[in-house]
């Protein structure tokens, strides 16, 4: 992928494999990606599709002893940020990259204060004065909207809603000004309304602070909300990739093609169109393109060579052997 | 007839912070074959109107009737009776299966508690494997073989054995994955139309609610504030609560409106702890007025088809004469 200006973080052939009882499973499969400075860039798949996996990986979280990186490198500002010691990587984390998760109640500590919390966030990137550090975390909450945030910052975690939570979180990840959120299914537990809410926050805090967004998402009307760039991730690997206008206008990939027409309104009375079958488990991948099977256009060459990446627009790139283009 | 005819129904569960309100004086008919949708934000009481339709939990005040039945108040022995005609599926089916059960025994045993011989349960079972689209081995293997949308299949398997007339939804697919969501509201319509059932929906997804509901009925603090036929309630929903609810629905094209732009509802539903005075909408409603602190609006017709639960909406007729027009509510209810 060639960008007019270097991007702000870019991935290339990561791959990232989860411990079983049976030995290491790969599933993320040498991933590309690239983000530039202030844009916003969806992943958006099925489960264990490695989306998430994926983000951990690109922010050296991935929970240890239960997943690793086998290959690949990670470059923010051009440096392989997978080689840093433990310690670079601490001073970075927050700093440039902050991650959000999909549940904002297991991200806070029940047994302190909401203020505790803040202020452990914004000490971890700068030593303010006690005065300092509660006019900061109040100027967060307000950034984040939450009402009344003198009487919060006493509070605990269960006082509040899951979506006042999750504003929390979000002011958390943004108190050491990060260039990249990481956003991992952001509104996944919340209510459409709720969901409403945090994604114009994050809409109106990405305008304010010129920071890049990475969204998990496996909701297309979320990335239709927020994305600029979509890559569709399907059983480990990015199959299509593009601007998110022509995604949405003329997916390439069967499987995108599938995604896009489940989310669109069907007539009433009238089956939905289905993608049949499931994902196949690591097992089951055939060696060639792993939606073969659920393909119904798969070609013989689809069930026994994988298909190399191919460039079919202006940034958009799809795996497959189908060369038609077809409307969803 | 109406298959289920709920009228002023209240359910009040105590807890350790005090009395939930969570149903409030709620009517609600269901006709025989055909779709209710629920929707509302979580904590509106839809989740426990279906358990109070089941008679899983208890309702303090008003009636269920199922089949021109009287069950509110059923003894146990009664209720057993009854039993087979309503049944219900879980967002999350695979927490409700017996992890130590075969399929087949997971399956066939309503029917047995019904009284089944062993050997026509097994052939009902088979039967009915086919039917929701398993294959005929799933009968002697575990939950735990089973990915998230046959565990879904499972679940429907069970619940439509002794054939209900009811079945109740309560987010049956918003646990699974888009395209298996797909697989499984297919079913429920295949079902549906072979077995003549009614569905009352629960869901929190419009766009599900959207293609399986005949009539959407939507919930705010143990109320109905909105409910219409699928002909009038998508294109002319009127009370401030549904419009926000549809605005809020993400975009599915990329050149909608974002919601920086939208004006996004605000606030949270409040507490059922503590019921508002007035209009229980009225704490985040953005065309509040004085009169909606004092009085809770009725469900009434408003232009365009719906039942509307508003002050501000007018009567069907008012605009056009001026004065408000009194019309009794009609038999389509």
């Amino acid at each position: 992928m060639t960008l007019a200006e270097p991007a702000l973080i870019e991935a290339r052939g990561l791959s990232t494999a989860v411990r079983t009882a049976a030995g290491e499973t790969p599933i993320v499969l040498s991933l590309d990606l690239s983000i530039g400075r202030g844009e916003t860039v969806a992943i958006v798949g099925e489960s264990g599709c490695g989306k998430s996996l994926a983000a951990l990986s690109m922010i050296r979280l991935l929970p240890k002893g239960q997943a690793r990186v086998t290959g690949g490198e990670v470059r923010l500002d051009g440096r392989d940020i997978l080689r840093l010691r433990e310690r670079e990587m601490n001073a970075l984390r927050g700093r440039d990259i902050a991650l959000i998760s999909q549940d904002p109640m297991s991200a806070l500590n029940p047994l302190m204060t909401i203020g505790a919390q803040l202020y452990e966030a914004i000490s971890a990137h700068a030593a303010l004065p006690r005065e300092a550090l509660r006019e900061r975390a109040l100027e967060l909450m307000r950034l984040v909207r939450i009402p009344d945030p003198e009487t919060r910052l006493g509070e605990y975690p269960h006082r509040l809603s899951g979506g006042m939570c999750q504003r929390i979180v979000i002011a958390m990840a943004i108190a050491g000004h990060p260039r990249l959120l990481i956003a991992d299914e952001p509104t996944t537990a919340l209510d459409v309304t709720i969901q409403a809410q945090v994604l114009q926050l994050l809409q109106r805090l990405k305008e304010e602070t010129g920071m890049a967004l990475l969204i998990v998402t496996h909701d297309f009307g979320v990335v239709a909300e927020m994305a600029d760039r979509v890559a569709v991730m399907y059983a480990g690997r990015i199959i299509e990739e593009g601007p998110v206008r022509e995604i949405f206008r003329a997916p390439r990939h069967p499987y995108t093609q599938g995604l896009l027409a489940l989310t669109r309104r069907a007539p009433a009375g009238e089956r939905l169109p289905e993608i049949p079958g499931v994902v196949p488990s690591y097992a089951d991948r055939p060696p060639g393109c792993a939606f073969a099977g659920r393909c119904d256009r798969a070609l013989d060459i689809c069930r026994t060579t994988a298909p190399a990446r191919r460039i079919v627009g202006r940034r958009h790139e799809v795996e497959c052997w189908f060369d038609g283009e077809a409307s969803a | 007839m109406s298959l289920l005819s709920v009228k002023d129904l209240h359910v009040r569960l105590p807890t350790g912070q005090g009395v939930v309100h969570a149903v409030n004086g709620l009517d609600l008919e269901i006709e025989p074959g055909t779709t209710v949708g629920l929707i509302g934000e979580s904590g509106c009481g839809k989740s426990t109107l279906g358990k109070a339709i089941l008679r899983l939990v208890p309702s303090a005040e008003g009636s269920i009737e199922l089949d021109g039945e009287e069950i509110t108040h059923l003894g146990a022995e009664a209720l057993r009776a009854i039993r087979p005609k309503v049944q219900m599926i879980f967002q999350d089916n695979g927490s409700a299966l017996n992890p130590r059960h075969t399929i087949g025994k997971s399956i066939g045993q309503p029917l047995r508690l019904a009284g089944w011989s062993a050997k026509d349960t097994r052939r009902r079972v088979e039967e009915l494997l086919a039917l929701v689209g398993l294959p005929a081995d799933a009968y002697g293997r575990y939950p735990n073989a089973f990915s998230g949308g046959q565990r879904q299949r499972i679940g429907i398997a069970r619940a439509i054995a002794l054939n209900p007339r009811l079945i109740v939804c309560d987010e049956p697919v918003s646990a699974l994955d888009v395209s298996v969501r797909a697989q499984v509201i297919n079913l429920l319509g295949d079902l549906q139309r072979d077995l003549q059932m009614s569905y009352l929906f629960i869901s929190h997804d419009l766009s599900v609610v959207e293609h399986i509901a005949d009539r959407v009925v939507v919930m705010y603090l143990g109320r109905i504030v909105e409910q219409g036929a699928r002909e009038s309630f998508w294109s002319a929903p009127r009370h401030p609560y549904t419009r926000a609810l549809l605005a809020a629905a993400p975009a599915t094209d990329p050149d909608a409106t974002k919601a920086i732009d939208k004006p996004v509802l605000q606030g949270e539903l409040p507490s059922n702890l503590n019921l508002p005075q007035g209009c229980f909408f009225q704490g985040r409603c953005p065309l509040v007025e004085p009169r909606c602190r004092e009085a809770a609006p009725q469900l009434r017709p408003a232009e365009g088809g719906n039942l509307v639960a508003c002050h501000l909406v007018p009567d069907v007729g008012e605009a056009q004469t001026g004065a408000p027009v009194q019309l009794a509510l009609t038999e389509s209810l």
